[in-house]
């Protein structure tokens, strides 16, 4: 690992002042970045500690949702009483996500900013526009079967890896930052994330210095809420593909039905255009068929992850058969 | 530039002052800085578990971690588990029920469960089996780990034992 | 009538282990606990393509930087031998086998991802991993092959040159002309084309190596894990660094696993010692993860078809195989012997009694492979073991009548095969029988019947395995009784972690009336144990017990001679018992310690063993896997999982279940989760734990286990060895209960390991 200088911030302005230098990185649990370190794909110059910064709360918001402070844990998270009651999805997200170490020291922050595990990603000797910009993708034409068949470009077809950003925008999470110049914003999740384009390296619309101080959830969705995920033991656990569905039935009609998925998209992905068509429409296999075919309609596959898109399709079925089945129908995802 | 940082931390109940470079792993300072060898590398990437110590109570991967973010912090190694010469009831019931082969993953196993049951010592064993799953292990195929946790679970339940030693 | 207490020690006595108070307290010692005064760390820097000239650059830059000690090319190591091939067997046309060079450093051209290319030498691990990355490494890219399967074809780019193609090697077994005769004139022949994929050992601590050398002394101690010094410590003389044996000390210290692969010469091991020489100091290298997806040997990697013929009652007539497995890019120290061991175990448990087995060994741009847990005896009971439930399904004769039709009777026990093997003991139907038993084979219709009204599919897998182990030789034992009247064993096997002190200890304890406490072994130090052929085949227990009994037995003599003239009595009327020598009946006694402290010369407190064993064993059993599986999305659960061993006489049946246990786990992962990938380009895509899917505690069954033991007559204790029995069975049966479950479903008769969700899923969507 390449020498580096460390500081630990003791507030997050000057966290964000501090950060604002080139090469340097906000290090929080470390579990993604300090790996990437070892392998030399993050090469930071100046890591920023801001793991002690009182970041760590989860309070009600006074519209009945949720802010979650960025250092809050995803063990923490998961173990929530007002999460797992109202945003039960999220729990399961975060369940599903990790091994119980990972999950202790995993924050919330650091998880909307993991980076992919595309192999050719972490591969030294291999091409990789997101790593080295400019140097091509060998994902392309190589070993992709964990690439992704949406929102792919030209330039990089890596998947994003995190659940629990999955789950966040089937819930319209909002990100909240503090800029180095200590200007606040928040931003919605579906804003939050580039698409590769032609420089994959940059995934967000953070700035430099720009600190992650707190995802907000909205008030709780209400309706049948679900995580499902598909992975495939060829890889540690990320996932094939991933569904965070949340519908609610009023007379029999499906209403407020949010669709996210992992696995497929170069960034969580949702498709609201999917959700219209499920919108106010009594629950059907055809419908729900109908509803995947749209969402599919742009996929692309790359040859070894071509079984993706089938694999997408049923996930989604049963996603949704699941969450607008009767109480005693349901069954654990 | 890699200047060393000199840090304040409690290990194993022991306060310690340690002066390390930033890119060094928990992992490494706790090996090489403190002679704990005990705690035992065996991916450098957050997936075997081997290097599991109990950072403020809680198991988390010391390879995935700076030695420096402990600043402050209260760590408990695989040393740090026994009681003198009694043995912690999992350590027992790890020599009883043969739940080791070559030993080198067990204290990552051994601080994994102790985390696991001091935060919820009623575990089921779908839940035991669960948690241990974040850990690996290439000579038991586990069943005999499984059994030690369930079996230490219920020891550390009905108290400490009296005549658990070392020899 | 009151219950019988199992004796505290001795064969067959369930005894907790004596490593393990150091091991749950983190004072175990493994290669990299170690850290000598003043020792200097090395870096190996590895080759990141799988096929190219190189030229390295900017090496005196790099040996100009602060901290850096040594930086070392081929050329600079150039009076280094090799490392070598240690099969030299005939082939099928009277040749003896050849081995391309395989050297220490990469001299001039890279042959596979991770081929070593520069060894660096600095005062920190991370001054020589710096100083290593900063040299400059020239590529010029050749064409690449890593497809087993097409490395012979006409266009493959060949890797060694002067062997005209990418075949390594050919033998054969049996009879071709007569084979052919027979399938002929078959009523019907059943085929299938396989692949044994490769799989990585994956031990939980990776290598380690520290080199020291005395000057005064002239002599080379290397620390690391092996799974025997001695035959290191002979390659590393005669082959690689050319000094006499005497000169080089192999200290062996807790190993953390090692599964075949930790038996050989990799060339960390030479460097470290000539770098220590060449400065002075040690010198230490420790590997990763990383290092050990690359560098040390794989298992598996063959593609095979096989065919037997069948005559109208679905007896076997003929078995033909043609295995062609991969070499990897250089012949590794055994590569060549491991599908000898799937062609002397290729008949299985049956009566068959013609054959013909081709072996091709194929280079490719990967790592070599070597033995890995069975070693070629799981490849043969993969093949033979799928084959016949095969024939089951195909003459309707079902999985257990089609085995029961073919095993060998037990009138024509002992048996030779046709293979050449002796199977000299075993009851075949009768562990068939048991196992059915306890896997209530006759409900499976019924839970079949359960699983598919929730919608998924069931299905019941048979093995029923023979392996070979305890290859004829010896192992010397040597039994000290101590001044303080504690006992040490001397021994040239090595535990990785299956407990030998345990077991030895528990029958020295026995003899000699010792706690199992007061007795240590001594093992892994080349210059404390005179002899060892180490750890492998498992040979520890059957051999080296053997020679443990004898020798206990010889000290107990002795011992009773010396307290017979002390305490006036003869020699019969004395026992050894808590530590003492007492008159039975009586309370005259002499201590142990009080005996040996007395005695002089020490010549009667030493006891030599070596039992020499002329054949083979051969462990045999039945495995039963139960699994259900997802079709919605192809995973596969293992939900009953039973076994049935014959390993002769058990010793410890704690130490015996935790082998059975841990060898179905890597074989569970072998079948449905692990699988080593190459790209097109040769680049290893599974080279962490992130993508090489290890069994987890929720991947595995709880396993029933059972013993139904026939003593061997081969071996002296009647013991047949256990260390690969659970790796040999586990992935037919796996294999055949996925099938079962497939075939039933949707009639599919194959797939190939692992089988893993996506592949389940796509064969039942293409059914």
């Amino acid at each position: 690992m390449r020498p580096f200088e460390y500081t630990r911030a003791a507030s997050p302005g000057e966290a964000g002042q501090m950060a604002a230098a080139p090469d340097a990185r906000f290090i929080a649990g470390g579990t993604n970045l300090l790996d990437l370190m070892k392998l030399q794909i993050e090469t930071p110059d100046a890591l920023i500690d801001i793991s002690r910064l009182d970041l760590a709360a989860i309070e009600r918001t006074d519209d009945r949702g949720l802010r979650i402070g960025a250092l809050v844990t995803n063990a923490d998270l998961a173990a929530d009483p007002d999460v797992r009651r109202h945003w039960p999805l999220l729990s399961r997200a975060l369940l599903a996500g990790a091994s119980g170490q990972l999950r202790n020291k995993a924050t919330t922050g650091g998880n909307l900013l993991q980076r992919t595990r595309c192999g050719y990603f972490y591969e030294p000797s291999a091409r990789c526009n997101k790593r080295m910009p400019g140097s091509g993708c060998d994902a392309m034409e190589g070993i992709n079967r964990m690439n992704a068949i949406l929102g792919g470009s030209s330039a990089c077809i890596a998947v994003h890896p995190s659940d629990m950003a999955v789950a966040m925008r089937a819930l319209d999470a909002e990100v909240e930052t503090l800029s180095a110049d200590g200007a606040t914003r928040r931003i919605p999740l579906g804003d939050f994330y580039r698409l590769p384009g032609e420089d994959p390296s940059v995934e967000t619309v953070l700035a430099p210095g720009e600190l992650i101080v707190a995802v907000v959830l909205p008030p709780p969705h209400g309706g049948w809420q679900t995580y499902r995920k598909v992975r495939d033991r060829a890889s540690y656990a990320f996932a094939l593909v991933s569904v965070a569905a949340a519908v609610r039935l009023e007379d029999g009609l499906m209403r407020d039905v949010r669709l996210a998925f992992g696995g497929i998209g170069t960034m969580p992905w949702r498709d609201q255009r999917v959700e219209l068509v499920l919108e106010g429409k009594a629950p059907s296999d055809k419908l729900f068929d109908e509803a995947a075919r749209l969402l599919l309609q742009e996929a692309r596959g790359h040859g070894h992850n071509d079984f993706k898109i089938p694999l997408t399709r049923r996930t989604l079925m049963a996603a949704l058969r699941e969450t607008t089945a009767s109480f005693e129908e349901e069954t654990s995802a | 530039m890699s200047d060393k940082i000199k840090i304040t931390l409690t290990v194993n109940g022991t306060a310690m002052t340690a002066e390390v470079e930033p890119r060094r792993s928990l992992a490494d300072m706790l090996r090489d800085d403190l002679r704990l060898t005990g705690t035992h590398l065996g991916c450098e990437h957050g997936v075997c578990g081997a290097c599991t110590v109990l950072v403020d109570g809680k198991p988390v991967r010391s390879c995935l971690m700076f030695g420096v973010q402990a600043n402050g912090a209260s760590v408990r190694t695989v040393e740090g588990l026994a009681d003198g010469d009694r043995l912690h009831p999992l350590q027992q019931a790890f020599w009883e029920n043969h739940g080791l082969q070559c030993g080198f993953c067990t204290p990552g196993f051994l601080m994994l469960a102790a985390g696991a049951l001091e935060e919820n010592p009623d575990m089921t064993d779908e839940e035991i089996r669960d948690v241990l799953s974040s850990n690996l292990c290439r000579c038991t195929g586990y069943q005999n780990i499984v059994k030690a946790v369930r079996l230490a679970a219920e020891v550390m339940k009905a108290g400490p034992a009296p005549q658990a030693t070392r020899s | 009538m009151s219950a019988k207490k199992p004796a505290k020690y001795g064969i067959g006595a369930p005894v907790r282990r004596r490593e393990d108070p150091a091991l749950i307290t983190g004072t175990g010692r493994y290669t990299d606990d170690i850290t000598p005064d003043g020792t200097l760390h090395g870096f190996v820097l590895r080759s990141q393509m799988a096929h190219a000239d190189i030229t390295v650059e900017g090496i005196d830059e790099v040996r100009a930087m602060p901290g850096v000690k040594l930086v070392w090319t081929a050329a600079d190591i150039a009076d280094l031998g090799g490392l070598p091939c240690q099969a030299n067997m005939e082939l099928a046309d009277g040749s003896r086998l050849t081995a391309p060079p395989h050297p220490v450093l990469a001299d001039g051209r890279v042959r596979h991802v991770g081929d070593p290319i520069a060894f660096v030498v600095a005062e920190t691990a991370s001054a020589a991993r710096d100083a290593a990355e900063a040299l400059m490494i020239d590529y010029d890219p050749l064409d690449v092959v890593v497809d087993t399967a097409a490395a012979l074809d006409p266009d493959a780019p060949v890797i060694w040159p002067e062997k005209g193609s990418n075949l390594a090697f050919e033998y054969h077994g049996g009879d071709a002309a007569e084979t052919e005769r027979v399938f002929a004139g078959a009523a019907r022949v059943v085929e299938l084309s396989l692949v044994n994929q490769r799989v990585v050992a994956n031990y939980m601590e990776t290598r380690g190596a520290i080199g020291e050398y005395d000057a005064a002394t002239g002599r080379y101690t290397l620390t690391t894990g092996t799974q025997g010094g001695h035959s290191m410590r002979k390659i590393l003389a005669d082959d690689i660094l050319k000094v006499d044996e005497s000169l080089i000390r192999v200290v062996t210290p807790d190993v953390g696993g090692g599964f075949g692969t930790k038996n050989f010469v990799y060339s960390e091991h030479p460097l470290v010692l000539h770098a220590a020489k060449t400065l002075g100091a040690p010198v230490k290298w420790t590997g990763d993860r990383g290092d050990h997806f690359v560098i040390d040997s794989h298992g598996r990697d063959n593609v095979t078809t096989g065919r037997i013929a069948l005559d109208a009652e679905g007896r076997i007539l003929a078995l033909q195989v043609d295995l062609v497995a991969a070499m990897g890019a250089y012949l590794h120290q055994f590569g060549p012997f491991i599908p000898e061991g799937a062609l002397m175990m290729a008949t299985g448990l049956y009566d068959i009694p013609v054959w013909f087995m081709k072996v091709r060994g194929v280079f490719t741009n990967t790592t070599p492979t070597d033995a890995y847990r069975g070693a070629g005896r799981p490849e043969a009971a993969y093949l033979i073991e799928r084959l016949i439930d095969l024939a089951g399904r195909e003459t309707g004769l079902g999985q257990v009548e089609i085995r029961r039709r073919n095993f060998i009777p037990p009138q024509k026990m002992p048996y030779t095969t046709v293979t050449g093997q002796y199977y000299d003991s075993g009851e075949f139907d009768a562990h068939l029988a048991l196992a059915l038993e306890q896997a209530d084979f006759d409900g499976f219709a019924a839970r079949r019947a359960k699983s598919r009204a929730k919608g998924r599919l069931r299905g019941i897998g048979l093995a029923t395995y023979v392996e070979i182990c305890a290859f004829p030789g010896s192992e010397e034992a040597n039994v000290v009784l101590n001044d303080d009247g504690s006992a040490t064993l001397y021994i040239g096997t090595q535990s990785n972690g299956q407990g030998h002190a345990t077991a030895y200890g528990q029958l020295i304890a026995k003899y000699l009336g010792l706690d199992l406490d007061k007795v240590e072994t001594v093992q892994g130090d080349t210059d404390r144990v005179r002899t060892g052929e180490g750890t492998g085949g498992s040979r520890s227990i059957p051999l080296g017990l053997a020679s443990v009994d004898i020798a206990s037995k010889v000290l107990v003599e002795q011992i009773r001679q010396l307290a017979a003239e002390r305490l006036e009595t003869s020699a019969a009327d004395l026992e050894l018992v808590d530590g003492t020598v007492r008159i039975v009946g009586t309370d005259r006694s002499v201590s142990l310690a009080e005996l040996a402290a007395s005695t002089p010369g020490k010549a009667k407190l030493k006891a030599h063993g070596n039992f020499q064993q002329d054949g083979a064993t051969y462990p045999n059993g039945t495995h039963v896997c139960e699994v259900e599986i997802d079709p919605e999305t192809g995973a596969t659960t293992i939900v009953g999982y039973t076994v049935v061993d014959d390993f002769g006489v058990t010793v410890n049946p704690l130490l015996l279940e935790g082998q059975v246990h841990g060898g179905i786990a890597q074989s569970i992962g072998q079948a449905l989760h692990e699988a080593a990938i190459y790209d097109e380009s040769g680049q290893l895509v599974t080279a962490s734990f992130l993508d090489y899917a290890m069994p987890r505690a929720d991947d595995m069954p709880s396993i029933r286990f059972e013993t139904r033991n026939v003593p061997s007559i081969t071996n002296m204790l009647g013991i047949k060895g256990a260390g690969e029995a659970g790796t040999i069975g586990a992935t037919p049966a796996v294999m055949n209960a996925v099938v079962d479950a497939l075939d039933a479903a949707r009639g599919i008769r194959h797939i190939d390991m692992p089988a893993t969700p996506s592949r389940v899923w796509h064969a039942l969507n293409a059914a």
